[in-house]
This record gives structure tokens, C-alpha cells and sequence, in this order.
């Protein structure tokens, strides 16, 4: 993902012109550090969803097998059930 | 300015008051888009379309005439799949948020508008404002509306897009008109 050094681009609305300058080695550096941060908030982002999205299920499956119509009842005002 | 019937129209007529001062699809990958050299228009108007080498969300960022002091504020409404939200910032940042675009997946990319009033003025401070959408998946998007303020006072010259984290991919486009 970030094997390719990103450049600078300076579009010149006078001449029209397209210049490019890559990154410096420090600038380089700073931007494959964000990138991993990154990708580490994302991967804790889809894990917290699927963690709550798991809990999600399981607790619907437990009013569902509920004998009493109230405990459902009572979930789906709470937002629990659908 | 008004025509007659019968008048022959000459092609600087129609350009005289808007004219497309630049576009781009990007080639590779790019850390940040400027126009420079951008000639005296009352109003600029850029549309964009990208998506990013990092994991997103990620803000797109506005910057004006190089300025990366904290001569910016902004104020933005949005919805992520569905879930009304917000931000803002007083007087106090080095940038201006004018949209968020994603990484995740290839062949999702965000798009925009953004107009920058106030361009040529020699009183009063640069107004920005943008709307924008953002797919990174079947199932997750976002869309927005922002507003921006930039504490210079113009005629300005140049400025600058980029990702808060990552850089824009090839394929992304950006194309600038220029409104009097």
C-alpha cells in the first residue's frame, strides 16, 4: 500500500503546466508513519463493529427464545430488537 | 453580457465570465494537488474526485496561498449512512475540512464542490464552501456540507488539497473554473 513514494503536484493555471516533486526522505517518512496509524484506527474500527454486531445477535436470540411477549416487547422499546 | 438577436457570438464572449483554469486525473500517486499561478476570478469553483492510498474516513484538507498557520475555521454538517453529525472549528486551525474521501476499497472514490469566494477581493476574508459524498463500501457512505473561512485577505494566488493522512491515487481528478 505504500510501497510507491507519493509526490507534489503544482498545477500551474498560468502556463498550464503539471509539476511534479516527490516527497522528501523526512516527508516519506511522516506519511508511511500516518499511514499505518491509519490502518491500525481501521482495523479497530471493524473489529469494534463486529464486536458489536456479534453482541447485537446474540442478545436478539436470546429475547427471541424468551417465552414471555413482554421481555420482546420490552427490547424493541430499549431499541434491542427489531 | 446581453445579446441581440441575429449577433454573431465570439468564443471570449462566453469565457470572459467563467473559464476552466485547470483539470487533472491523476497519474500516480499524490500527496497534495496546488494550483498556483491562479489568475484574478471573483469566485473559484473546484470539483474533485478521489480516493485515498490510506484507510479512511480521512478529511480533505484547504490551504491558501501556502498559509499553514492557524489562520482557518470551519464548520461542517454530515451523515454517515444515515446518522446525522458535525464539527467545528473556531479560529484556530491550519487548515480547512472540506470533505472526507476513503481507501478501503478500489473503485469507490468521493467527489465535491467547493467555491471560493472572495478570490480577488482586496477587503474582507476568503469564504469557502463545499458540499461533498463519500462510498467506501456497498454499505458505508457518507455526505456533507461544509463551510470555511480563511483570515487573509485576498487578491490570492494559489492553493493547496490533500488528505489528512495518505495521498490521493491515481485516477483521482480535480478540474478549476474560475466565475467573475
Amino acid at each position: 500500500m505504500d510501497g510507491e513514494r507519493p509526490a507534489h503536484l503544482v498545477l500551474d493555471c498560468g502556463t498550464g503546466t503539471e509539476t511534479y516533486t516527490p516527497l522528501s526522505d523526512q516527508e516519506w517518512a511522516e506519511h508511511r508513519q500516518a499511514l499505518a496509524a491509519a490502518q491500525a484506527e481501521a482495523q479497530d474500527r471493524a473489529a469494534e463493529a463486529e464486536a458489536k454486531a456479534a453482541e447485537d445477535k446474540r442478545v436478539r436470540a436470546l429475547v427471541d427464545a424468551h417465552p414471555d411477549p413482554l421481555v420482546k416487547l420490552l427490547a424493541q422499546r430499549a431499541g434491542l430488537a427489531p | 453580457m446581453p445579446f441581440t438577436a441575429g449577433q454573431r457570438i465570439l468564443a471570449s464572449y462566453l469565457n470572459a465570465q467563467v473559464s476552466m483554469l485547470q483539470k487533472t486525473v491523476l497519474t500516480s500517486t499524490t500527496a497534495s494537488v496546488t494550483f498556483s499561478s491562479i489568475p484574478v476570478y471573483t469566485r473559484l469553483v473546484v470539483f474533485w474526485r478521489v480516493r485515498l492510498s490510506a484507510s479512511g474516513p480521512q478529511n480533505i484538507l484547504l490551504q491558501v496561498d501556502g498559509d499553514t498557520n492557524a489562520d482557518y475555521l470551519w464548520n461542517f454538517v454530515d451523515a454517515i449512512n444515515g446518522t446525522a453529525g458535525g464539527s467545528h472549528a473556531g479560529l484556530g486551525t491550519s487548515s480547512i475540512i472540506i470533505g472526507t474521501a476513503d481507501g478501503n476499497t478500489a473503485n469507490y472514490f468521493a467527489s465535491g464542490d467547493l467555491s471560493l469566494d472572495g478570490w480577488a477581493n482586496t477587503s474582507g476574508y476568503l469564504t469557502a464552501s463545499g458540499t461533498w459524498a463519500n462510498f467506501s463500501t456497498l454499505t458505508t457512505d457518507a455526505v456533507g456540507a461544509v463551510g470555511g473561512l480563511f483570515v487573509g485577505v485576498g487578491p490570492h494566488s494559489s492553493f493547496l488539497l490533500k488528505p489528512a493522512s495518505g495521498s490521493f491515487v491515481a485516477g483521482s481528478q480535480f478540474s478549476l473554473y474560475g466565475y467573475n
